[in-house]
């Protein structure tokens, strides 16, 4: 880059050409030096999304890492860029020729390397932040691989539907709640599915994000840190009030965990009597009352009846 | 001479004998887009009836009395007849007939007028141009969508539109802009320029050529149609078990992203073919300019990508009208299938949006011209 014009420049008379690219190399340099400091020790803590659990805690790091690396490249274009902008000014009345420029193949050659480096350790840094904490809250399907070391952990199982979230505790009884309560300090281990259309499960400050397929079990795991309240969002567009789909839950201690799922299945036994056994995936074809239900009043989808009872051929 | 050398000519309209050239008709009697429209309305209606006589027990909404079926048959023969009425089959029936398939070069020689826009035309520059109005038309339609949108935003408490037409309209601008899009570098500037860059005077397949154009018209109305039947609330994404529930407006998306899909896959196949064998004499692979290579790249983006997207929408209007279950996880499908097939498309086309953006930098007449180094290789020899 600048060492290119630095070797090329011919000399006016008289003048040494000054050294460009010792020179913004010189500038570039405490400015990194201190963005990066800057960044890690300061902002760091307070990017998104929070260190309330594992896995929101490792993205925040991701964060903190991408952003420490990227400041510099930042700043070399913007020093170069201001740098050539002051000191390569057109002067008044000057008409010369720029230096011929050729190409340099050392410099070429440094440039592909140095940026692949980048880019593949950029690779291996986010493969490994993957593997580490457990998945990194993201979904891992049916048949998850990368697990939480340390027992059983919590089996939280989120549904969602159009256009609501329900979960429910299979280790507590099989209640359903629209509530989402989580202990503190606990694996966490969600089980996304969706009762129609494709949904997908967000609890941002959990740091967990999984699709939620009709027919599939799609498992997350996190690890709760701290205690707070935790906003959950629908991230797949699924249809008309999709923006609605928005709850807010909490991460308690666990004392008041158990507290509130105690109180809570025996404030709905008889509703947890009336829902479909807990089973990983619902085929919702086999809801009959829902399905009737919907039916009658024009919808097909959610509930079962995918298609009315006006067609040929039912599953 | 006694023996008479020139034999007899038939007497032609025109004066003219068999196969010389006829006099040109008025031009609202030459196959153009009236023409295009009347058999468009005409297919549709067609098409509908023979939906509803085939399915008329089947209705997607209980209290709509409407037919998906209907509607998806109304739109092909629609397109077929927009194609008919366009003159697209009139050399393939004159070939049948016997005739000779008329002359490439006629249209192109046509002094001034704009009627040879309107019509199948076969020189490769205007389809160029075209293809930039379509384009263009298609880009600012769906600026209005956004301007929609924006105006929706402008306050988080007063709504202009319900929740409904938004739904409609952010799926509605993304389907324009990403749909009909698609071929907006590839479509005017690789039909205009890659003929000339090579030193062609056509590209491989003229028909295929203005084909490809003439389908995204038809496109571009099939999706806007689907406002009528109140849009659909997917997106441009048209994620499965969605897009099977959602009401009418979905058949207009799936058809329309098919019928370009077609566009696609014609138009990169028809650009590979004339780069690889209407080269000058002379004009190696390592002489032909870096947009003509960027031309060549994304073309084979469209080749691949496009036709796995045509099956995808193809799924979903069965899925919709005949009771396929492609995407229906508890009836032996899945979900997973239709994000599988969309995004195989969907990848490359934000690359067929890149590459030929990336291949305009180098050659364009800004970089080369007021710099001093000029795109590496494509030196002046010496």
């Amino acid at each position: 880059m600048a060492a290119a014009g630095e070797a090329a420049a011919a000399p006016a008379a008289g003048q040494i050409e000054p050294r460009h690219g010792l020179r913004v190399f010189l500038i570039w340099l405490p400015l990194a030096l201190v963005a990066d400091l800057v960044i890690w020790f300061v902002w760091g803590p307070h990017l998104p999304p929070g260190g309330m659990s594992s896995s929101a805690l490792s993205q925040q790091v991701d964060i903190t890492v991408m952003a420490v690396m990227a400041a510099p490249v930042m700043l070399v274009v913007f020093v170069y860029s201001g740098y050539a902008l002051i000191v390569w000014r057109h002067r008044e009345g000057d008409d010369e020729d720029g230096p011929p420029i050729h190409n340099n193949t050392r410099i070429s050659g440094a440039w592909i390397a140095g940026t692949t480096v980048i880019v593949l350790s950029l690779f291996v840094y986010g493969t490994v932040e993957l593997i580490l904490p457990a998945g990194a809250g993201a979904g891992e399907g049916n048949t998850p691989i990368w697990r939480p070391s340390g027992g059983t952990p919590l089996q939280v199982q989120v549904i969602g539907q159009q256009w609501r979230w329900t979960y429910r505790y299979p280790q507590f009884g099989g209640f359903e709640t629209t509530d989402l309560v989580l202990p503190v300090g606990q694996n966490v281990q969600f089980n996304v599915t969706s009762l129609d259309v494709i949904h997908s499960f967000s609890a941002y400050q959990l740091g967990v994000k999984a699709d939620a397929n009709p027919g599939v079990n799609n498992v997350a795991y996190t690890h709760t840190l701290h205690t707070g309240a935790v906003m959950v969002r629908c991230f797949e567009l699924c249809g008309l009030w999709h923006a609605d789909m928005t709850t807010s839950g909490q991460v308690v201690s666990v004392g008041a965990f158990r507290a509130w799922t105690a109180a809570t299945r025996v404030q709905l036994a008889a509703l947890t009597s009336n829902l479909p056994p807990y089973a990983l995936t619902y085929d919702a074809n086999s809801i009959k009352q829902l399905g009737k239900a919907f039916t009658s009043v024009g919808l097909t989808g959610a509930g079962g009846g995918y298609y009315g009872p006006q067609y040929p051929v039912q599953p | 001479m006694a023996i008479e050398i020139q034999p007899e000519k038939a007497k032609q309209p025109g004066g003219q004998g068999p196969g010389g050239p006829r006099p040109a008709r008025p031009w609202w009697m030459r196959p153009a887009v009236h023409t295009g429209i009347v058999g468009a309305v005409v297919g549709y209606l067609v098409g509908h009836w023979l939906g509803n006589f085939l399915a008329g027990g089947y209705t997607q909404v209980v209290n709509s009395g409407e037919n998906n079926l209907a509607i998806v048959l109304g739109y092909a023969l629609g397109t077929v007849g927009w194609l008919a009425g366009l003159g697209i089959f009139n050399d393939l029936f004159r070939q049948m007939a016997g005739k000779l398939p008329r002359e490439i070069t006629v249209d192109e020689r046509s002094p001034g007028g704009v009627a040879k826009y309107f019509r199948y035309s076969l020189g490769h520059k205007i389809v160029g141009v075209q293809y930039l109005v379509g384009v263009l038309v298609y880009f600012l339609t769906g600026g209005l969508f956004a301007m929609a949108i924006r105006s929706e935003l402008l306050s988080p408490s007063y709504h202009i539109f319900s929740s409904a037409t938004y739904t409609e309209l952010v799926g509605e601008h993304g389907t324009m802009m990403m749909m009909m899009m698609t071929s907006v570098i590839v479509g005017p500037m690789g039909n205009y320029l890659v003929p000339l860059m090579i030193g062609s005077k056509r590209m491989a397949f003229p028909r295929i050529e203005a084909l490809s154009f003439w389908l995204t018209p038809a496109a571009y109305i099939v999706l806007l149609s689907g406002l009528l039947w109140g849009g659909f609330p997917f997106g441009w994404t048209g994620y499965a078990p969605l897009s099977i529930q959602a009401t009418q407006g979905a058949n207009a998306y799936a058809f329309a992203f098919g019928l370009m899909g077609l566009s696609l896959v014609l138009l990169g196949f028809n650009i590979i073919v004339t780069v690889i064998s209407h080269r000058a004499p002379g004009m190696r692979w390592s002489r032909i300019p870096v947009f003509v290579w960027a031309m060549v790249s994304t073309s084979f983006l469209f080749v691949l990508a496009a036709p796995v997207l045509v099956g995808g929408m193809y799924m979903i209007l069965t899925d919709r009208t005949v009771q396929t279950a492609f995407f229906t996880d508890d009836l032996g499908g899945s979900s997973y299938l239709y994000q599988n097939l969309f995004w195989f498309f969907g990848h490359p086309e934000v690359y067929i949006r890149r590459y030929p953006a990336s291949g305009s930098c180098p050659s364009s007449s800004r970089c080369s011209a007021g710099s001093r180094c000029t795109a590496t290789g494509w030196r002046r020899p010496g």
